[in-house]
């Protein structure tokens, strides 16, 4: 016991202990942030050779991420006409207003995910006006997450298929909310979907503005693999994504002007 | 003296590199960290009187404090006592070959 926790070492624990006390009280994310800029070129250039440029795959890739990001685009649009259009239409009328608002948005580039969470790093922060809790999405009006950590330069985006992120959801085609469950390693689940209602494959699973986070519209992914089971009150499914993270290097993160849940 | 801290910083590169190419390359072709289980085999072979074990366990845990929305040194000192905690379990209670080959710092 003594040769290994000697009274010297203990001193040291102990002493790192309060010095990491004060860092962290004082100065975390500054000196996070300056890590990140340090680093940034060189995890940049990895991400990059990651994600298929080194593997004389460019071509083919690029063509992948426009099919994609067409592909989100469309299927975002349905998603939106099939729930809204008429809704929408009767309540401008009603109102005079125009209701579709245009998103302010910050451009930003992925430099890192977390090996053991889904979680990445991108790199705009406080100095180019993100905040805490704003929703970040992809070109094709795709949600990816949301931001949990800001820096100077640099933000932390917890994905919505991480474990501790559940998103209120709504599912056009069932005319029905529903609750999006990350499940880690970029899996989602939909739970908590009525039982008396039909939930069929491949029906498009869109943002709710009921829980505050996101705005509404945005698009979450497709039903896949729905379970009913009798003893169960809801029923389940699992979410096929709409975004491929080994094709995506640029986001945009959404001004918005309240978060409930932050 | 010097030749320990050049050792020390050397292996602080070295990890450094390494968890970088694990955070930006590797995601696209495993969910599996092999950083840790690297730092625990040092851990279980190195010589308990060794240090470079207790080094490699407790850079490792600072990069991923930096690296990640933890507190910075949250799993630097558990990764270093979990790593002095190995070392007791092995110390007292298993018998292993220890590759005496590894550098000592």
């Amino acid at each position: 016991m003594n040769s290994i926790f000697t009274q010297k070492r203990i001193i040291v624990i102990v002493f790192l202990l309060v010095c990491f006390l004060i860092i962290n009280a004082f100065f975390g994310n500054q000196l996070k942030d300056f890590f990140y800029s340090r680093s940034e070129q060189l995890q940049a250039s990895l991400w990059d050779r990651g994600s298929g440029d080194s593997f004389a795959r460019k071509n083919q890739e690029e063509l992948n991420k426009k099919l994609i990001e067409e592909n989100q685009k469309l299927l975002s649009d349905l998603a939106g006409l099939q729930g809204a259009r008429e809704e929408n239409e009767s309540l401008r009328e009603a109102l005079g207003l125009n209701l579709q608002k245009e998103f302010d948005l910050i451009l930003g580039r992925i430099i890192s995910k977390d090996i053991l969470s889904d979680s990445i790093l991108i790199n705009i922060g406080l100095n180019d006006g993100v905040k805490k809790g704003f929703p970040v999405i992809l070109s094709g009006k795709a949600l990816l997450g949301r931001v949990v950590d800001v820096y100077p330069n640099y933000s932390r985006v917890m994905l919505i298929t991480d474990k501790n992120n559940m998103i209120d959801v709504e599912i056009p085609d069932a005319q029905s909310f529903a609750l999006s469950k990350g499940e880690g390693e970029l899996k989602m689940t939909l739970d908590m979907f009525p039982r008396d209602k039909e939930l069929k494959e491949g029906s498009l699973i869109i943002t709710s503005a009921m829980g505050g986070n996101y705005p509404a519209g945005l698009l979450m992914g497709k039903v896949k693999n729905v379970k009913k089971l009798d003893n169960e009150v809801y029923q389940k499914a699992e979410i096929e994504k709409v975004f491929d993270l080994n094709t995506v290097n640029n986001v945009f993160v959404v001004k918005i002007a309240e978060i409930y849940n932050d | 003296m010097i030749k320990e801290i050049l050792k020390t910083l050397v292996l602080l590169i070295v990890m450094y590199c390494l968890f970088l190419f694990e955070m930006s390359f590797l995601p696209f072709f495993t969910f599996f960290s092999f950083l840790m289980p690297f730092v625990v085999l040092i851990n279980i072979f190195e010589d308990p009187s060794g240090r470079i074990g207790l080094f490699s366990a407790f850079f490792y845990g600072l990069l991923w404090d930096i690296y990640s929305s933890h507190y910075i040194g949250l799993m630097a000192l558990s990764f270093l006592i979990l790593s002095l905690l190995l070392k007791l379990i092995l110390s007292r209670y298993v018998r292993t070959g220890s590759l005496s080959w590894l550098p000592k710092i």
